[in-house]
């Protein structure tokens, strides 16, 4: 290798471990206000679906929290095309499991086009409101992407395994 | 040529409409068209523009007796990559609600072909202070653009102008918000992709327009100094 191809490698070197170390002090800057604004933005889809002023301290046992009045809440995440559909579902669990609401808290498909994740009053996703467990998913808009299949899928999956309280856990 | 020559002045008027990158030379097209539904999607993305723009062009001015000849190019896209996944960080951190909406358009900053371009054709080749003076004129360039087609794109739209702008400044700009008077919704058309490409290209026509009058009253035309044109 010659001398000033040498250098140069090295200068690219030193070039590339000052941008991590940006990235790593700007990452320590903000993660914890990321942190935040993303619990907040889930705490506020989870009231703003159950329609209450407050929840019960958060009770989730693996992705189920019994609100123990016959409705619980679900959390989960699709495979989207482009990552995690993370979605929020607040159901019905006696005598069969049925979806009152549904929210999708973070997604990374394509703005845009898939913007009706952010919508909960857009069609499809009401489509959902009052299904039962058994109940196949709503038809996918057009099918072009992954989305709506996945999403669809994830929430049937799901609320399939949402099962009754067990003993004490409504006192 | 160097755009040194140019006054900042002259060159900034030129930039903002018969010379502006995103017009003449349809650099940026895809988040120039994806985000531009709104004023205050508009908005966001050219301040990350700006941010990254600004930050890379004075990067890569500093270390240019730095940066090896043979690995230019790899060198300037880590450079715009750390800047632009900074800007992700921050607009996720500070401006939740509208991250959430244009998140993937503010990561693909670091595609965008004017930034990769003035690093090449100039940031590399002048002082920090040039390079700097230099990435705001063409992010006011691209900023124009942007906000132009987010504004003629909101109202003929959605009937709205400046909707939603307490994502970005906080409750006191929840007053902002302009409605079209009489008018109970705006074409869907002009909000949807195809709307993106009608609504800009007769905004290219104009900007297009606006040169060859300019050219026919025998002024001179003042293209940007650079080949910008040929880099895409």
């Amino acid at each position: 290798m010659s001398r000033s191809r040498l250098t140069g490698s090295v200068a690219l070197i030193a070039i590339a471990l000052a941008c991590a170390v940006a990235l790593a002090v700007t990452r320590d800057l903000t993660a914890p206000r990321i942190a935040a604004e993303r619990a907040a933005a889930a705490n506020a889809a989870l009231l703003d679906m159950t329609g209450r002023p407050a929840l019960p301290p958060e009770a989730w046992s693996g992705n189920l929290w019994h609100l123990c009045d016959g409705t619980a809440l679900m959390r989960g995440r699709a495979d989207g095309y482009a990552g995690a559909i993370e979605w929020l579902l607040f159901i019905d669990v006696a005598p069969a499991s049925r979806i009152r609401a549904l929210r999708v808290i973070a997604h990374r498909e394509t703005p845009g086009i898939a913007d009706f994740l952010n919508a909960p009053g857009h069609p499809w996703m009401q489509a959902f409101v009052a299904r039962g467990a058994g109940e196949p998913p709503p038809d996918t808009l057009t099918g072009a992407t992954i989305t709506t299949r996945a999403l669809g899928q994830s929430l049937t999956t799901a609320l399939a395994t949402a099962t009754p309280p067990g003993e004490g856990e409504c006192p | 040529m160097s755009a040194e020559l140019t006054p900042g002045i002259s060159r900034l008027g030129t930039v903002l409409t018969s010379g502006n990158p995103a017009w003449t030379s349809l650099l940026g097209l895809c988040p120039l068209l994806a985000v531009s539904t709104s004023v205050v999607n508009a908005l966001t993305l050219a301040v990350a523009t700006t941010g990254v723009l600004l930050g890379s062009s004075i990067a890569i001015a500093t270390l240019r007796h730095r940066i090896p000849e043979f690995a230019r190019l790899p060198a300037f896209v880590l450079i715009i990559a750390t800047w632009t996944t900074c800007a992700v960080m921050l607009l996720e951190a500070y401006a939740y609600e509208i991250y959430g909406s244009i998140a993937l358009f503010v990561q693909i900053i670091v595609t965008n072909c004017i930034i990769l371009a003035r690093a090449e054709s100039f940031a590399s080749r002048v002082p920090p202070l040039a390079a700097a003076r230099d990435a705001l004129i063409v992010a006011m360039g691209f900023a124009a653009a942007l906000l132009l087609l987010g504004a003629v794109r909101e109202i003929a739209g959605k009937a709205t102008l400046f909707a939603g702008m307490e994502q970005l400044f906080g409750p006191a700009a929840a007053g902002w918000e302009i409605t079209v008077p009489g008018v109970e919704s705006g074409l869907l058309i002009v909000v949807l992709p195809p709307g993106a490409f009608i609504t800009a290209g007769l905004l290219i026509a104009l900007s297009r327009g606006i040169a060859a009058r300019r050219s026919a009253r025998g002024r001179r035309t003042d293209n940007p100094p650079d080949a910008v044109e040929s880099r895409s």
